[in-house]
């Protein structure tokens, strides 16, 4: 009973609170990062999208997924590369780094919604024309992210 | 050892294996897997070897006492005592039962193309129709053979044929080649879905519905190892499969979406289906006893009647706390938030908790005159030990780790 009490005391609630804030803080310090290397971490969902994207066409052009994942899969893609958009337009990194990841996005969405339109329609080219073009854009992604990296 | 506890032992196997694996799992499983690949898999080892304590020790509990946790916690250490320990863990019940109620709702979400949020509410009402209709055995037993479907992970893991070497590897703990918060999180995550406070107050409540007594102990004993182990294998599972499937297309799972695709590789044609199916059932059963054991806590800390087996008319408050619960729970997922952030945020809480809820229980689990000869011995109290000091690093880490490592 001693030990639960003191473990409740008011004295150790405070000492909780300071050692949290210590843990977020020596955290948050290791995470100092430049513009462009923070760029790289938010553009790291868009690339994560578009390969679903692709996969989500190629698997129902194979006929292991319905036309409705395809169609609720390039919604919540659609939102979250919105999303990555407006953080990629906000950010501070330099303009050569930032506009062809601006450009990327902007083909990966066009590129979700005309993957969408396709599966709703059971449009099989059109769906394989899509997932080629995601492919050639996850292709165009990963060398934007070898030029930014540190090497 | 008699057939009727040789039956009750294959059937605890069962249950823990069908029962183990729940959305918590699922999510922190895929993540690791699709970000890290194999390199995660050391967390799940080392929650599974204290989960395998732990639920020994309660069940270790039960079967000497003949009490369930809270019950006898409050009577040890006083109401005032366990109140904050009581209300951390209803808090984490809410969070869990939420999570669980988001992944059956995202699962029919898969199959019919309707939002979750459309499903929360049928969902509760199924929910609340199946512990007010049924007995614990039925309850237990039904969903915990459902829950084997889950071994599809297991099929498709060595259908992979993935690479001993990483395997082997990736059970000794490393430092991550990238995004090291993510890294931690993650870590911190899956012990939090492996450790959830819930699974040994619901095992020790469960010992009682089952009138365990001192006999029972070499049954739990191998339910705790057998089940615990086999049932991790599936989580393990999920990690492979998203290591072989996700992590080289460049999948990252931040969106239920991105993990449902995981099993097409090795199950052309059935793997969507069974991935949903899984994804619904091993919920519905964790949902299902996060609701009980909700109900189970509340009674036992306020003294009331309580019993699965027993009509809802003898034991009215405890029907009326899952009600309660379930309706409340499903309005999180009714409201629009969504289910894997809801999850993993879930599963950090339960990491950052621990030490509020392991406590009392590692300090009664010790009382030699409530369990004589069945108290801890070295073992058990050394596991207990380095627990506690994980428990607290945990509660001091996990918070700031969701901030800076979730998505």
């Amino acid at each position: 009973m001693r030990n639960v009490n003191s473990l409740q005391s008011s004295a150790a609630r405070p000492c909780g609170m300071i050692l949290i804030l210590m843990a977020a803080g020596t955290i948050l310090a290791c995470q100092h990062k430049s513009p462009e290397q923070e760029l790289l971490d938010k553009a790291g969902p868009a690339g994560s999208w578009i390969a679903t994207l692709q996969m989500a066409g190629e698997k129902w052009g194979a006929n292991s997924v319905p036309a409705s994942f395809v169609k609720t899969t390039c919604k919540a893609a659609g939102k979250d590369l919105d999303q990555v958009a407006e953080e990629v337009k906000k950010s501070k990194a330099r303009p050569e780094v930032r506009d062809p990841l601006r450009q990327l996005i902007s083909q990966a969405q066009a590129a979700g919604t005309s993957l969408r339109k396709a599966a709703e329609a059971n449009d099989r080219p059109g769906v394989s024309q899509q997932a080629g073009q995601l492919a050639a854009l996850r292709q165009q992604f990963e060398a934007w992210k070898k030029s930014v990296e540190p090497p | 050892m008699n057939m009727k506890k040789a039956m009750q032992l294959a059937l605890g196997i069962v249950t823990g294996v069908g029962g183990f694996f729940d959305i918590g799992n699922l999510a922190t499983s895929a993540q690791a897997g699709a970000s890290f690949r194999f390199q995660l898999i050391w967390s799940l080892l080392l929650g599974t070897v204290l989960v395998i304590f732990l639920v020994e020790m309660s069940g270790r509990f039960a079967a000497a006492t003949r009490k369930a946790l809270p019950d006898a916690i409050r009577e040890h250490f006083g109401f005032t005592s366990w109140l904050v320990p009581f209300l951390v863990l209803t808090l984490v019940h809410f969070l869990v039962l939420g999570s669980e109620i988001g992944g059956i709702c995202f699962a029919l979400h898969l199959v019919t193309g309707l939002p979750p949020a459309v499903w929360a509410l049928p969902v509760a009402v199924l929910l609340w129709l199946f512990l007010w209709r049924s007995t614990f055995g039925t309850i237990e037993n039904s969903t915990s053979l459902l829950g084997l479907l889950t071994l599809a992970f297991v099929v498709a893991a060595v259908r992979h044929h993935p690479p001993t070497g990483q395997l082997l590897a990736g059970m000794l703990p490393s430092l991550p080649h990238h995004d090291p918060a993510k890294y931690w999180f993650i870590a911190v995550s899956i012990l939090g879905s492996v450790l959830a406070p819930y699974l040994f107050y619901f095992y020790s409540s469960g010992a009682v519905e089952d009138k365990w007594d001192a006999s029972y102990i070499g049954v739990n004993r191998g339910i705790a190892f057998l089940g615990m182990g086999f049932g991790s294998l599936i989580a393990l599972a999920a990690i492979v499969v998203a290591a072989m499937v996700l992590a080289p297309r460049g999948i990252e799972v931040n969106d239920y979406h991105q993990a449902a695709m995981m099993l097409t590789d090795a199950f052309p044609f059935w793997g969507f289906v069974l991935f949903a199916a899984a994804m619904a059932i091993a919920c519905l059963g964790a949902a299902l006893e996060v609701a009980l054991s909700m109900s189970y806590t509340t009674a036992q800390t306020f003294g009331w009647n309580w019993g699965e087996d027993l009509d809802p008319r003898e034991d009215a408050r405890f029907s009326l706390v899952y009600t309660g619960a379930i309706l409340l729970s499903s309005l999180l997922i009714l409201f629009g938030l969504d289910p894997l952030k809801l999850t993993l945020l879930t599963m950090a809480i339960n990491a950052a908790v621990l030490p509020f809820i392991a406590i009392p229980f590692l300090l009664i689990m010790n009382d030699r005159k409530l369990l004589k000869e069945h108290a801890n011995g070295w073992i058990s109290n050394s596991v207990a030990a380095f627990l506690l000091v994980l428990a607290l690093v945990l509660a001091v880490v996990s918070i700031p780790l969701v901030i800076v490592g979730g998505s």
